[in-house]
């Protein structure tokens, strides 16, 4: 009988660490997670059934160290050149298990991307967070907050806006940022987030890139205030809620790259978004093919198992076909986020929009798919024991957020049409 | 501006007393759903269960198509597909599940109240749990459905589906035996089931009306489901129950795919109610919401304006398309009579269409909408969760296209 494994991967350039990622993460998906996660809907808010998975996956195996340097206690993977392949393997791994736990885990590495990757490390903030996340067997959230009240993911279609709709402020005075402002929905808020990298803006209505700031606020900063999860229609393993900053105050060198560099990185920080969305969508067909598999074996109609029926199969053929494709463009994404010297620079414009571009197509493949595999089991496609209609639910977050489709389009649209006011 | 008449439906045949039913159950949605589900949320004891005390009790839906000489207000001819449209679509846009429960109650009561099909016994005797009930009756439906297991049992088979139970007669009884069958709703609170059964020496399917508190019924624990969190559900077990002989509502084909008929268009106006609860959601987004900095308000950007028009483009033909099957259900003579399959594949096609773009347009509002159509406080991703749970309980899409090409193209072996 076929597996997960005989979907194509490009064999010729994957990581060297993939095969050890790959073992040690199904392992914890298949004993961690799978067993426990179709009671995770009810434990969105106290996180009692979800948190040791985390800290199982994050501190004791340590993967949330993998960024940062080695003689800081990492495992270098954020100067070495397999970074986005072996993210996709990770990724996928963990979402083929939950893709709220992949988002929640993924994301945490979204604001060290900014300091822990080649060629902008910024060793002395990596020196300075890294005990926080390599010296501890518990997970450890990071998050990145950029979303605001008045026009949602407006910040994250850099081109046109360039920062200028951004009301979070930070204010230089003497040595230290005063960051005022206010966040909604960043993945890892709700109460669990130790650090935030802010997005914020130095002079408000501003389009001058260097008044782009993306500075980091360790959660315990006086004035940061964590508002509560908010309930949402699946996703349970991903908190997000508002996020207040008021008159906080951090080190001046907690400016992650500095002006004109904060937005130049922080467009590679999409890079890694789009990544890890293809990823999160292909671990979960993945899954969503061994649930099929295991169903339509079993099911019967007409007196021959259901996978027997001509119709049934083309349509079970069509979502299959969506996998391998969905996964070999992810991993294709990776390699051209790896190799800068054959694709251009992963904060480019190019890569942006090409991301944007494989990340919609995905999401809109498997938001589809997913629909078509709960109503070709009628009934039982929406029962929690079948587990594929959590991810119907989990997977449709993916393609809403990070500005959603209709950015997705506009970004692809300006690169390959030179547009000019998208 | 109304906004439910920016969906035009053909309103020439409309009863004053139509309107007058839609005016009550737009202040019970006011009411009893849309003003506490914000603090309530989906919940079945405090919002739901209440909600549907005062619709089906004080507003008098349980009654509505029983005959007037058994207590009913007498809706008990195909005529009255208008009026269940009209008030089905507004139960929809409150709540679809208890909108689902309505339609199935209504689909299954109108199977042997409705003159097409009167069972003049049976329906004296059921009529009091509806008509003079001070509580809540809700009726469930058992259809075939797959099979797991061993295809070597010979089990009874309807469109390659097995029947669930089997019944066989007992003097001026009949014994139903069937195990772990999933009613299409409320399996844990249905004070009825229609239950389709293989008869003895049958090969043609029966439907057999199965009080919920017969002894042998025994029903197993909820299951949980994505949505219609107004259906408690789960699987039912007959265990050699007995009910008197006159509980056979129908046996045949043709009184069966009539009843699915009516079950279609109950659905299909129930999903149209639930869309205009999604164009008021998207509405007031696009009122209020900017794009691209202060002042681009997001109805304004010809993105998002060319989605919202597909969301609004969809709806309408929806109401279009429902209010034309109503019509084949109320004046036949304008259709040539069509009965059987001539009603059946049109209905089918018509739910079918309607419930597979209400998917798309939900989730084209859910896109628009970004994260806040995914959290619970703006009620949208509740629909799109009720919704699809509806649609997967009509059936494989691709099994369902099996009866359209038999019809069509007169296949023989589908």
């Amino acid at each position: 009988m076929r597996s997960i494994d005989d979907f194509t991967r490009p064999r010729e350039f994957l990581s060297p660490i993939d095969d050890y990622f790959g073992k040690i993460v199904r392992q914890w998906a298949d004993k961690e997670v799978i067993p426990y996660r179709q009671r995770y809907d009810e434990d969105w808010k106290e996180h009692r059934l979800i948190e040791p998975a985390f800290d199982k996956l994050m501190g004791e195996l340590g993967l949330q160290r993998v960024l940062f340097p080695e003689d800081l206690g990492g495992w270098g993977l954020g100067h070495s050149h397999y970074t986005a392949s072996a993210s996709f393997r990770l990724m996928e791994e963990v979402a083929r298990a939950d893709s709220g736990i992949a988002v929640a885990f993924g994301v945490t590495f979204w604001p060290l991307i900014m300091i822990c990757n080649e060629p902008h490390l910024n060793r002395r903030l990596c020196e300075e967070f890294a005990p926080l996340f390599c010296n501890t067997d518990k997970a450890v959230f990071a998050a990145n907050a950029m979303t605001e009240p008045q026009g949602g993911a407006d910040i994250e279609n850099m081109d046109v806006i360039k920062g200028s709709t951004i009301e979070t402020t930070a204010v230089l005075d003497g040595d230290e940022w005063i960051v005022n402002g206010h966040k909604l929905w960043p993945t890892n808020s709700g109460g669990v987030c130790s650090l935030f990298g802010v997005v914020c803006t130095t002079n408000p209505g501003s389009k001058d890139l260097n008044d782009f700031a993306f500075i980091f606020v360790p959660a315990d900063k006086p004035g940061v205030t964590q508002g509560g999860p908010y309930q949402k229609a699946g996703m349970a393993a991903d908190k997000n809620g508002d996020v207040w900053f008021d008159h906080v105050r951090v080190p001046k060198h907690y400016r992650a790259c500095g002006p004109g560099d904060d937005y130049k990185y922080f467009k590679e920080v999409i890079s890694f978004g789009n990544l890890g969305s293809i990823a999160f969508v292909s671990g979960v067909m993945l899954n969503v093919f061994e649930i099929l598999q295991d169903y339509f074996n079993k099911s019967y109609f007409q007196g021959q198992p259901l996978k027997e029926h001509d119709a049934v199969a083309a349509v079970l053929a069509d979502i299959v076909k969506d996998v391998e494709i969905i996964r070999i463009i992810g991993n294709q994404y990776a390699r051209m986020l790896d190799r800068p010297d054959l694709y251009g620079f992963r904060w480019s414009d190019e890569i942006v929009a090409k991301g944007r571009a494989y990340k919609y197509f995905a999401c809109d493949r498997a938001v589809e798919n997913l629909g078509r595999a709960m109503n070709l089991m009628e009934s039982r496609g929406s029962d929690r024991a079948c587990d594929i209609e959590k991810h119907w639910r989990d997977i449709k977050i993916v393609q809403l957020w990070m500005g959603g489709k209709q950015l997705c389009q506009v970004e692809t649209a300006r690169w390959y049409f030179d547009c000019k006011t998208l | 501006m109304d906004r439910f008449n920016l969906f035009p439906f053909p309103n020439d045949s409309t009863e004053y007393s139509d309107l007058l039913l839609v005016q009550t159950l737009h202040r019970w949605a006011e009411t009893e759903v849309f003003s506490k589900r914000l603090e309530l949320r989906e919940d079945y004891e405090k919002l739901l269960m209440p909600a549907m005390q005062k619709l089906f009790v004080d507003v008098e839906l349980q009654k509505m198509i029983w005959p007037e000489d058994c207590g009913g207000i007498g809706l008990n001819k195909r005529e009255v597909a208008r009026t269940l449209a009209m008030a089905l679509e507004q139960i929809g846009r409150a709540d679809c599940g208890i909108g689902y429960i309505s339609a199935v109650t209504l689909t299954l009561c109108s199977s042997f109240v409705f003159d097409y099909n009167f069972k003049e016994e049976l329906c004296r005797r059921s009529a009091p749990l509806f008509c003079r009930a001070d509580h809540i009756t809700i009726g469930s439906l058992v259809l075939p459905s797959f099979k797991e297991g061993d295809p070597s049992e010979k089990a009874p088979v309807f469109r390659g589906k097995p029947l669930p139970a089997r019944a066989r007669r007992d003097g001026d009884k009949l014994v139903i035996s069937g195990e772990k069958m999933r009613p299409l709703n409320s399996g844990c609170d249905a004070l009825l089931f229609g239950v389709l059964c293989a008869l003895e020496d049958s090969d043609e399917p029966a439907l057999i009306l199965v009080p919920g508190d017969s002894p042998g019924l025994i029903r197993g624990e909820p299951i949980i489901k994505t949505g219609l969190t107004a259906s408690k559900n789960t699987d039912i077990t007959l265990a050699d129950v007995s009910v008197p002989a006159g509980n056979l509502i129908f046996h045949g084909e043709d009184c069966l795919r009539r009843m699915l008929s009516w079950f279609y268009l109950n659905i299909s106006a129930v999903t149209v109610g639930s869309l205009f609860t999604v164009f008021e959601i998207i509405k007031e987004w696009g009122d209020t919401r900017v794009i691209k900095g202060k002042g681009n308000l997001f109805k304004e950007n010809p993105l998002t304006a060319s989605v919202m028009a597909e969301i609004g483009h969809e709806i309408m033909l929806s109401r279009l398309l429902l209010y034309q099957l109503v019509a084949m259900f109320s004046r036949p003579e304008d259709f040539n009579h069509r009965e059987g399959d001539d009603l059946y594949v049109p209905a089918l096609s018509i739910v079918s269409h309607i419930t597979q773009n209400a998917e798309k347009t939900i989730n084209q509002t859910m896109e628009l909408m970004g994260s806040a159509g995914y959290a619970t406080e703006w009620n949208l991703e509740r629909y799109w969760r009720d919704l699809k749970t509806i649609q997967v309980h009509l059936g494989s899409w691709e099994l369902n296209k099996m009866a359209l090409s038999r019809y069509f193209y007169e296949s023989q072996s589908l």
